[in-house]
């Protein structure tokens, strides 16, 4: 038993440094490794302001309670001679505390020299800060102070900052988070990300993406190559890209987009919007004001918007859904698709199909090589030039002039009298009337005929022409055709 | 007692004085186990006749002299072990905190500078980038010499800032080679290039102007 312990002990002994051999193992491939550090601090005058100008490492900034700036740096070289030259030079400078970092000019190294320092600076809580890097990251935290944090090519991080804050950098990520005040961003090439801002929010950028969540006040973001996304903004938000698509989602204001080339997703919003796209698509979704829409070729989706929609669009296809006011809709080249209208539907199109279903108030389509079909409408008033025109159930006059394309009207459920006035050319004009109603009847064709399933008390007729009434009379039928045939039909 | 043949040698090996009386009897009545117990005693006589035993005053005190050295040495080899186990977790424990510490320390320094072995491999892995983005530059440069639609326009001036950045980058890295920052800030803006350049080979030609 003696024999067995001692062996164990001595085996112990012989494999436990060898174990540990490992962690004293160092890959000692480099000639130096010089490391100082620096720490000093500074009183800081009630009121004064601290200047940072640093490079090549990190920057921290903290506060404390105290009255005082402390400052610690990490000097690290790989040669001694260069570490020693890297100076930080600090004190008090126009009523506030200045701290600088230099470096010495390498020469005639051949690449094997390398320095960086890491510094960390702590302020009064409310002191107002400036401070400069490059080549390094910058952190701040918990400033109460204004503070202006730019960066050259390390990204910028500002969490919990109280007072007024303004972020500029190039070629580097910026991060703002829970900011107590104003928040101005600018950055070149390097996302922008943002999240909660209890004051108002300016953010730049030209190559990289800006999301923003959670301002309590307005919101203005430009760019240029890059994504913008946006949520929970309190205030307005004006929004303008180039050739980033752009989200916006529960906005407490007036939205303004501006953007090409690029998509474009609005939803809940809680005052007027306008979005100004081209070659890109846009979507827009519960907007409780008015929505104004210029797309050049765009395609368009609108859906439960409170107030009157205006689109002028090239060449896309608009499709709206659910809208409580009018719609004014232009497109040169695309289908116009529109569902539950509860205003009035004025629509000019070129090259595309009108399809309108449930618009309570009166419809006036232009459609120059398109075919028009209405259902569920108001008074309709269709201007046509190369396609059919289909109107069912009309609750109001109908006035429909086409000059290549076949005119269909049926479902007349207005109360009382309901006008109907069709002419078309080189096509044919069918209309349903309903019974009870007294119509005055003037249809007139030429190389085609007129047929009618109810009963014409004539006044003129030939085979081209019928003058004179259904039932009493009263309601005005202007129906006018060339080379095509007239039919009337009871519904 | 009766006993048979098969158990004589048992009785034998027994030679208690019952085990042997009983083999005495039976050899009486068996003539070949007679045989084996004369064997048996003339070989136990011989074996008698040759022992020998030694007489010493000293021998037993000796040996008792001994036992109780053995006694109290067995508390000293005892502590004698604590002490080296001690040692042992002590210096292991100093050794393994001290080369943690080296570690850490090491860390934090090798995210600032970059080790040689290290900074070789990193220049090695930027040399075959620059070298597949140069490539592609090489495809891309006829679309962006020629570019027309405001996008690769964007793109084009994007590049520019870019190698305007990396090319600063570069010069600080000539003076600070080992900087890990730099480094990194170098690859990101690589990468920056190359998916831009992807981009612009993606893109059509022909977008018009907003």
């Amino acid at each position: 038993m003696s024999r067995a312990r001692s062996l164990f002990f001595a085996l112990l002994f012989l494999v436990l440094p060898v174990l540990a051999l490992p962690l004293l193992a160092e890959d000692r491939d480099d000639d130096s490794r010089f490391e100082t550090r620096y720490g000093k601090n500074f009183a800081l005058p009630a009121g004064g302001r601290v200047t940072i100008t640093h490079g090549f490492g990190d920057l921290v900034i903290r506060t404390h309670n105290g009255n005082d700036v402390q400052v610690r740096a990490t000097i690290r070289s790989s040669d001694e001679d260069l570490g020693k030259k890297i100076r930080i030079t600090a004190g008090p400078e126009g009523g506030g505390v200045s701290i600088t970092t230099h470096f010495p000019e390498v020469r005639n190294h051949r690449g094997h020299l390398s320095y960086s320092v890491d510094m960390t600076v702590t302020v009064p809580a409310n002191t107002p800060v400036i401070a400069e890097n490059q080549f390094g990251n910058i952190d701040a935290r918990g400033l109460g102070g204004a503070a202006n944090l730019r960066n050259k090519q390390g990204s910028i991080k500002a969490a919990d900052m109280r007072g007024p804050l303004t972020l500029g950098n190039s070629f580097g990520a910026i991060e703002a988070v829970n900011s107590g005040s104003d928040l101005t961003v600018n950055n070149a090439n390097g996302a922008i990300t943002i999240r909660k801002v209890e004051g108002s929010l300016t953010a730049a950028n030209r190559f990289g993406s800006v999301t923003v969540t959670d301002v309590r006040r307005g919101a203005t973001i430009a760019n240029a190559n890059g994504a913008i996304e946006a949520m929970d903004i309190g205030g307005t938000l004006n929004a303008t890209n180039n050739f980033g698509s752009v989200k916006a989602s529960t906005i407490g204001a007036a939205t303004q987009i501006t953007t090409s080339n690029a998509r474009v997703e609005l939803s809940n919003v809680q005052g007027p919007a306008t979005v100004k796209n081209s070659f890109g698509s846009v979507e827009a979704n519960n907007i409780a004001g008015a929505l104004t829409i210029d797309g050049s070729n765009s395609r368009v989706e609108a859906s439960t918007v409170k107030g009157n929609v205006t689109i002028d669009n090239g060449f896309g296809p608009v499709k709206l859904r659910g809208i409580t006011g009018s719609a004014k809709i232009q497109n040169g080249n695309g289908d116009i698709v529109i569902e539950d209208l509860s205003g009035a539907l004025n629509a000019v199109t070129r090259f595309g199909a009108v399809r309108a279903e449930r618009v309570r108030g009166n419809v006036d389509v232009n459609s120059s090589n398109g075919n028009v079909r209405l259902t569920d409408v108001g008074a309709a008033k269709v201007r046509a030039t190369f396609g059919a025109v289909f109107v069912e159930r009309v609750n109001g006059a109908i006035d429909v002039v086409n000059s290549n394309g076949a005119i269909s009207v049926s479902g007349l459920r207005g109360a009382g009298c309901q006008p109907v006035t069709l002419r078309t050319n080189f096509s044919s004009i069918k209309v349903e009337l309903p019974e009870g109603v007294g119509y005055t009847v003037n249809a007139r064709t030429s190389f085609g005929r007129i047929n009618t399933e109810l009963p014409i008390t004539t006044t003129s007729i030939s085979d081209e022409t019928i003058v004179g009434t259904i039932g009493r009379g009263g309601c005005k039928l202007d129906l006018a055709n060339s080379n095509g045939n007239i039919t009337i039909e009871r519904d | 007692m009766n006993v048979t043949c098969s158990q004589i040698d048992d009785l034998l090996f027994d030679a208690s004085p019952l085990a042997m009386e009983t083999a005495a009897r039976h050899a009486m009545e068996c003539p070949s186990c007679a045989e084996k117990l004369a064997e048996w005693n003339e070989i136990s006589e011989v074996a008698q006749s040759m022992r020998t035993t030694w007489t010493n005053d000293m021998h037993w005190p000796r040996i008792d002299r001994a036992l109780r050295e053995e006694r109290r040495r067995r508390p000293v080899r005892w502590l004698w072990q604590v002490a080296a186990a001690i040692v042992l977790i002590v210096g292991l424990g100093g050794t393994v905190f001290y080369g943690i510490r080296v570690q850490t320390h090491d860390a934090a320094f090798d995210r600032d500078i970059l080790r040689l072995t290290a900074l070789d491999d990193v220049e090695r892995a930027e040399r075959v980038h620059v070298k597949a983005i140069g490539k592609l530059e090489r495809l891309a440069g006829a679309k962006l010499d020629d570019a027309q639609s405001p996008l690769l326009i964007s793109y084009k001036e994007k590049l520019m800032l870019l190698d305007d950045a990396i090319a600063e980058c570069r010069a600080n890295i000539d003076q600070n080679r080992q900087n890990a920052h730099l480094r990194k800030q170098l690859l990101a803006m690589y990468s920056d290039k190359q998916q831009t350049l992807q981009d612009v080979m993606r893109e059509d030609n022909h977008v018009s102007s907003p």
